[in-house]
């Protein structure tokens, strides 16, 4: 039997139609369609079955069947002799039988046993999320301990610090303990991060924020003993950016205080160069953040490995070299790219691309009035651009490049007195000016007047000016610090703040009075040996603030918190002192309803930070 | 090297003289087994003619496995240089001691055996050392009804049936290479659980629990039609660790009252065990082509596919053996057996030969190039 010249045309053009294939193709489709259906051609029935296999696409799958199935129903309308109707069907059913009904069978077995195959993998799934959950309490507890006895050390260590009382080799020996407690608190920060990476507990919170305050503030987390080594040359260059930028500012933070880390550790002498640099593509910004520096540098192999764990620690011992580890992972979780180029012997730079949305920078410096003197050799292109931006935001600058110009000003001008006064000049020039304000104030000139030296470069003891700045002052900056000289009129009344801090340990409870009394000699600070304590204490006593430890034997904080809280103290700001650093423990915190968190080892800015901030609910 | 595959109805097809014929049958088609032995034998006097029992076949025409009994008997005919192989029948490890081994020479190895059990496994670990080389590869006979006739496998050599037998069919690396790989389509998942109580190849606890609830715990019901198509391998391994070269063992059946699984292989207390997960298509394709990377030209191959494999895929099973062909120009035979060793695809290091269930194990013998 064989096909009719107008059934063949008539299925080579649905070929060519279904399959997209040419006439050529089409017609040696139909060739073995004919051979299949009307000779029983086994082969072909292999053929297609193996197609259908390795094409492994239900759509194609479907698109054949339909295929067959059309063709099938097309021949039997059109074909004229029931003996040919015969030889259809018998085709027809082989095809089906042998293509089909053997597939469906084996199909039914493999469903069943990929229900038994999810059954496993969600079970799997629980018991890993069981374990991680141990393992995330196993850290909680580690990080708590080992926090709090950072936070005895610390406290005590900055206390002696501050007290100035130990001289000669007794404060070279404290030099080293703090050296050595900055280390230790370094690499518990490290194995806690790596281990939040690894468990997926790292948490990316990000907001619009400022990148050149950013920047200082990761200098200033390098010790200013390192910075200062007399055989290396610390250079900080920037680009002007007149935007903010999206993003987990800590975190950023944290890989470029590594590069800065790294860079001071393995460089004796030459130069470190922080620098920044950024283009805009529409919507989009896109910053390079470059540490370079003439120190050790590396080796193919060693630049091959400088991302693995424990990289530093195979090189030299130095550390556990988890630093650059934890980088990578924080760029790849920031969605940024970090790069490494090193010449051994010569010098390496790591640099650290990060793309966001960003804003253009708002200052609400509108009608205030700046004097900016900038001797010429401390001018360059992103001081020219501040002081334009600064312009563009209302603020009314007056510009001064000859010291004589300067001091003519400051001791003629009546009116029109700038509210910020900034400095730019040689290191012999400022020793000059502290002298001149010190005259100026004396005798009740500019007392409004903020005078800042900025792009110092140096530390210099200078005693007069408001505020120094080694390099360019954050813009941010002008904004706090004309806020803050409005805020000092008040400065007596700050000081009467009832406090009640409850801790288990007695050296916490010793280190914060210790810490308040520092910054708020007249505040009246209680302490509570735990959870029972305390509750009788509130009961007799209403606290402008309270600093509760979350692990206490007997009773936990978040127990005092609900107590406290049913017995109406709500309204008391109560903050979370504690070590667990874990996400789960923030959360919490926020559940049970506490103001915010303050992490162990005690951070004093950070405490102050808030006293300052319950001072000013209060006065309000 | 000449080489053929032929059954029972095509011996005429046999064009040159081959000096080893591999031939299995099915259980039941003993005796046609014989008659073509008798014939061969009466053709090839000088061939030595060896085989084993099998509880089905596959062939190199399609549908190259046996939807229908139509291959009782396949044979592969080869004609290797007489002085290049010679054949070792042995029933425990210390009669390997007469071993014909010449020092500094090389050796592949082909093993037939007639049992599978933890003694096999125990020879497996010392065969590489005895023999000289880690190319040990080869399978366990089958018969058709696994419960019944399980003391009752056969491999065949120069006329003689035996059971509880090995034939060590060792070859001179010099001449002919022989290079094989196992392949499986499943991956292990969970945590390890270790077998705290068992005996011979029943499993009573994992994690000192009763086994089966172990696995229902972990899996849901095991489904008796699945488990009858043995879909729920359990992978071995000795300790804790190295999952991804871990053999695997079928699960044959459970026991519901007693809490216990029943595995096609035996097992020791203290091993580890891991569920089976069956891998995508491209995956398992992926895997097998593996197999491809080892074949050199003109090779004649022995495809070992376990009964589970041809439980498991049905008349699917025929398409991984026509992507075989398709790659392939080589010619083959092959049966379903009740073990098979080689390495394991998923290994990363090949020097592990072990015993396999559940795999697609392909023997591939070729002249060796460099001679």
């Amino acid at each position: 039997m064989k096909l009719e010249t107008f059934q063949r045309e008539y299925l080579i053009s649905k070929v060519r139609e279904q399959f997209n294939r040419s006439t050529e193709e089409a017609t040696q489709t139909i060739k073995e369609l004919e051979a299949l259906l009307l000779d029983q051609d086994e082969t072909i029935i292999y053929n297609l079955q193996y197609k259908i296999f390795i094409n492994n696409n239900s759509e194609y799958t479907r698109t054949l069947v339909n295929f067959l199935f059309e063709s099938f129903v097309y021949l039997y309308e059109t074909v004229k002799s029931d003996e040919e109707k015969e030889v259809l069907q018998i085709g027809n059913r082989k095809i089906f039988d042998f293509l089909f009904i053997e597939s469906c069978s084996y199909a039914k077995q493999i469903e069943k046993q990929s229900i038994t195959a999810q059954n496993i993998l969600k079970n799997v799934s629980s018991q890993l999320n069981s374990l991680l959950q141990t393992q995330e309490r196993m850290i909680a507890n580690l990080s708590h301990d080992m926090r709090t006895s950072l936070n005895a050390i610390m406290g005590y260590l900055n206390i002696l610090e501050d007290n100035k009382s130990l001289h000669g080799e007794e404060k070279f020996y404290l030099q080293k303990a703090m050296s050595g407690a900055v280390s230790l608190q370094a690499l518990v920060k490290d194995i806690l991060d790596l281990t939040k990476l690894n468990s997926g507990q790292l948490e990316i919170k990000k907001e619009f924020f400022d990148i050149d305050k950013m920047l200082i503030e990761c200098i200033d987390h390098i010790p200013s003993i390192m910075r200062e080594e007399q055989n290396i040359d610390f250079q900080f260059h920037s680009t002007f950016m007149p935007y903010r930028i999206y993003g987990d500012k800590i975190h950023i933070m944290e890989i470029l205080i590594n590069f800065l880390t790294n860079a001071f550790k393995y460089t004796k002498k030459g130069f470190i160069d922080l620098s920044m640099d950024y283009t805009i593509d529409e919507d989009e910004i896109s910053v390079v953040f470059s540490v370079a520096d003439s120190g050790i540098g590396m080796t193919k192999e060693q630049v091959d490995g400088i991302f693995s764990p424990y990289s530093r620690y195979e090189i030299d011992e130095k550390g556990l070299g988890l630093g650059m580890y934890i980088s990578k992972h924080l760029s790849e979780k920031l969605g940024g790219t970090l790069n490494v180029q090193s010449i051994y012997k010569e010098g390496s730079t790591f640099s650290f691309t990060y793309t966001s949305r960003y804003s253009p920078k708002k200052l609400s410096l509108e009608g205030k009035h700046f004097c900016f003197y900038v001797e010429e050799n401390k001018m360059n292109e992103y001081v020219k651009e501040k002081m334009h931006f600064l312009e563009t935001s209302g603020v009314k600058i007056k510009y001064y490049n000859k010291e004589s110009e300067l001091i003519n000003y400051l001791l003629s001008t009546q009116e029109d007195v700038p509210d910020l006064i900034s400095i730019m000049a040689e290191a012999n020039s400022y020793t000059k000016f502290d002298a001149l304000i010190y005259y100026l104030k004396n005798n009740h000139f500019f007392d409004n007047t903020l005078f800042i030296a900025e792009n110092m470069h140096e530390y210099i003891s200078l005693k007069y000016f408001d505020n120094l700045y080694e390099y360019c002052a954050p813009l941010s900056h002008y904004e706090i610090l004309l806020n803050d000289i409005n805020d000092d009129v008040d400065k007596v009344e700050k000081l009467d703040i009832s406090v009640l801090v409850i801790d288990d340990m007695e050296t916490n409870l010793e280190i914060f009075k210790l810490f308040i009394q520092k910054e708020y000699p007249h505040a009246k600070i209680d302490l509570a040996g735990g959870g029972y304590e305390a509750l009788g204490m509130c009961k007799v006593k209403t606290y402008d603030v309270v600093f509760l430890d979350l692990k206490m034997p007997g009773m936990s904080g978040f127990e005092v918190i609900q107590k406290l809280k049913k017995h109406g103290s709500f309204l008391m700001p109560i903050y979370a002192f504690t070590a667990d650093v874990y996400k789960s423990t923030y959360e919490k915190t926020e559940e049970y309803g506490f103001t915010g968190v303050l992490e162990k080892p005690l951070n004093p800015e950070k405490l102050y930070t808030i006293l300052n901030k319950i001072q000013k609910i209060k006065k309000t | 090297m000449k080489q053929t595959s032929v059954t029972s109805t095509s011996f005429d097809t046999i064009d040159f003289t081959p000096t080893v014929i591999i031939g299995f049958y099915r259980k039941g088609e003993k005796k046609l087994f014989i008659d073509d032995y008798e014939i061969l034998k009466k053709r090839f006097p000088q061939a030595d003619i060896i085989g084993c029992s099998s509880r089905s076949n596959i062939s190199n025409t399609r549908p190259y496995i046996e939807s229908n009994q139509q291959f009782p008997c396949v044979y592969l005919c080869l004609n290797m240089k007489k002085d290049a192989f010679h054949f070792k029948l042995f029933s425990k490890e210390d009669e390997l001691v007469s071993l014909e081994i010449k020092e500094g020479k090389k050796y592949e190895a082909i093993l037939l055996s007639s049992f599978s059990s933890l003694e096999l496994e125990d020879i497996l670990t010392k065969l590489p050392a005895i023999v000289g080389t880690q190319h040990i590869f080869g399978a366990v006979a089958s018969v058709e009804n696994y419960v019944s006739s399980k003391n009752s496998l056969e491999i065949f050599y120069n006329g003689i049936f035996y059971e509880q037998h090995m034939l060590l069919w060792i070859i001179d690396a010099q001449k002919y290479t022989v290079d094989a790989m196992s392949m499986h389509l499943f991956r292990p998942e969970g945590q390890p659980l270790q077998i705290t109580r068992c005996k011979g190849s029943k499993i009573y606890e994992l994690d000192n629990k009763p086994a089966l609830q172990v696995l229902e715990a972990l899996a849901g019901r095991l489904d008796d039609s699945v488990i009858k198509h043995f879909g729920y391998p359990l992978f071995l391994q000795n300790e804790e660790k190295g999952w991804e070269s871990a053999p695997l063992g079928s699960l044959l059946s459970v026991n519901r009252k007693e809490n216990t699984v029943f595995l096609h292989r035996n097992i020791k207390d203290g091993n580890y065990i891991k569920m089976g997960i069956m891998v995508d298509r491209d995956t398992q394709l992926k895997r097998l082509r593996e197999l491809y990377t080892l074949a050199p030209e003109s090779s004649a191959a022995l495809l070992f596919f376990c009964v589970g494999i041809e439980k498991n895929l049905n008349m699917m099973e025929y398409l991984y053996i026509e992507d075989i062909k398709r790659h392939l120009d080589i010619t083959f035979i092959g049966f379903h057996s009740f073990g098979e060793i080689g390495y394991p695809a998923t290994g990363k290091v090949q020097n592990d030969t072990l015993l396999h269930n559940q795999t697609m194990t392909m023997i591939l013998i070729s002249d060796n190039v460099v001679s």
